[in-house]
């Protein structure tokens, strides 16, 4: 999906501004909305990237981070885990009539559940697979496909056509690709590919290296 | 508004996530308890200091320090740091000839296991839109002018890999103990938007 995420090389969006002393979390919504995600709805990276790509592009530029992943959350809690959507507006309509509706969130605690949450998140995972077959080693030419149709994509518009050199060969990744088209189990080489400034945007000064999967890529002899 | 939006969040957010959150509990998805513990996991367990630790290490150990340039995953491992969004580490060096900065122009990857999680500029659209055209530019605005003959190299976070940007020791540092060195490593100078605090 070409959608308003892909946001690599647009021009207009002003300077970067920089909070001083940032706090980790600005809201304690934002921290509910942020250990919400921690769940079976929020596991693949994929399905959760897409649903916010998914999301309005106009909403997507106003809202702020935190605010994506609430949505992505409230379409996945309906979309993966079956979540009537009447459900979602039915506790909308109680709480808005509470004067504090985050006082009135039922308290459920499960304690070992959450120990056994935080072991998982602050332990490696495993190790992708070595890509035995990889079809470029590092050192090759490469050229991004022109053309890459599919709902959901991690190859950016601004590299498509480009032609970079594979710096080195990261392993066996699923592909998102595929992931999100209802194919969790197709797995492909990935790549970082190191294209040249001059090559991306005419003009030299830098190099930009990205991490591509290999049917992003074709050969470039 | 902010680029982030932080100083526009409506009530109705509030009531959003308040009924997320009550559905759901019902449905079993997630418990009181399982948000808390996560947002204190990353407010207060994993942050930039896990990263700065193994930094500092490199800085000291050059045997760690090739570990973590030929393995960074495996070599976090031994200092008891990974975890998700970690599942792959690269850490890249800084030279006198090369400047490497982290950047997700799809979304907002992050080394999560040893930098917690990112600030606001990182996730927003002006960096995520311009380092990887203007990375000089933007490195300038944010207060790191980089000699024009150093190259920079912008790493671009589109799949499950993520980078770790090793500073350079600064000067003045020789002589300094592991613990000591690890406080002038800042968040910044391991995305490569900034650089180590000078000794004092």
């Amino acid at each position: 999906m070409d959608g308003i995420h892909d946001v690599g090389g647009m021009e207009g969006f002003g300077p970067v501004v920089v909070e001083d002393d940032e706090p980790v979390f600005h809201h304690r919504w934002e921290q509910r909305v942020f250990g919400m995600n921690f769940s079976a709805v929020g596991v693949d990276a994929d399905r959760f990237r897409h649903a916010i790509e998914r999301m309005d592009p106009a909403a997507y530029l106003a809202t702020s981070y935190y605010e994506h992943w609430l949505h992505a959350i409230e379409t996945l809690v309906v979309e993966a885990a079956g979540v009537p959507p009447e459900q979602l507006a039915e506790a909308r309509r109680q709480l808005a009539a509470v004067p504090d509706p985050s006082a009135a969130v039922p308290h459920h605690v499960e304690p070992a559940w959450a120990v056994a949450l935080v072991a998982a998140v602050t332990t490696p995972p495993p190790p992708p697979a070595a890509a035995t077959d990889a079809r470029w080693p590092p050192g090759a030419r490469v050229r991004v496909r022109r053309h890459i149709v599919s709902a959901h994509t991690r190859c950016p518009r601004y590299v498509r056509g480009a032609v970079g050199v594979v710096e080195a060969v990261r392993g066996v990744f699923r592909l998102p690709d595929a992931s999100v088209a209802g194919d969790p189990d197709r797995r492909e080489a990935v790549y970082s590919v190191r294209f040249e400034a001059e090559e991306l945007w005419g003009a030299p000064g830098h190099r930009v290296g990205l991490d591509l999967w290999e049917s992003y890529l074709e050969d470039a002899g | 508004m902010t680029a982030e939006g932080h100083d526009s969040a409506p009530a109705d957010i509030e009531l959003r996530v308040a009924a997320l959150e009550k559905v759901m509990i019902e449905a079993g998805l997630v418990a009181s308890d399982t948000i808390d513990a996560i947002v204190d996991t990353y407010e207060n367990q994993v942050g930039p200091h896990l990263g700065a630790a193994a930094v500092a290490r490199a800085w000291v150990d050059e045997d760690f320090r090739r570990r973590l340039l030929d393995d960074a995953t495996t070599a976090l491992a031994e200092l008891g740091i990974g975890g998700v969004q970690g599942e792959v580490v690269v850490a890249v060096e800084n030279t006198e000839r090369v400047h490497n900065a982290v950047v997700c122009t799809l979304c907002s990857c992050y080394p999560w296991p040893v930098l917690g999680l990112p600030p606001a500029w990182y996730k927003s659209p002006p960096y995520r839109a311009r380092m990887v055209r203007e990375p000089r530019a933007v490195l300038a605005e944010m207060g790191l002018q980089l000699d024009p003959d150093v190259e920079i190299r912008v790493w671009d976070s589109t799949a499950e890999i993520r980078y770790l940007v090793v500073p350079r020791r600064p000067a003045g540092s020789e002589g300094m103990e592991e613990e000591d060195l690890a406080a002038l490593v800042t968040r910044d100078s391991m995305i490569g938007t900034g650089e180590p605090r000078l000794p004092s």
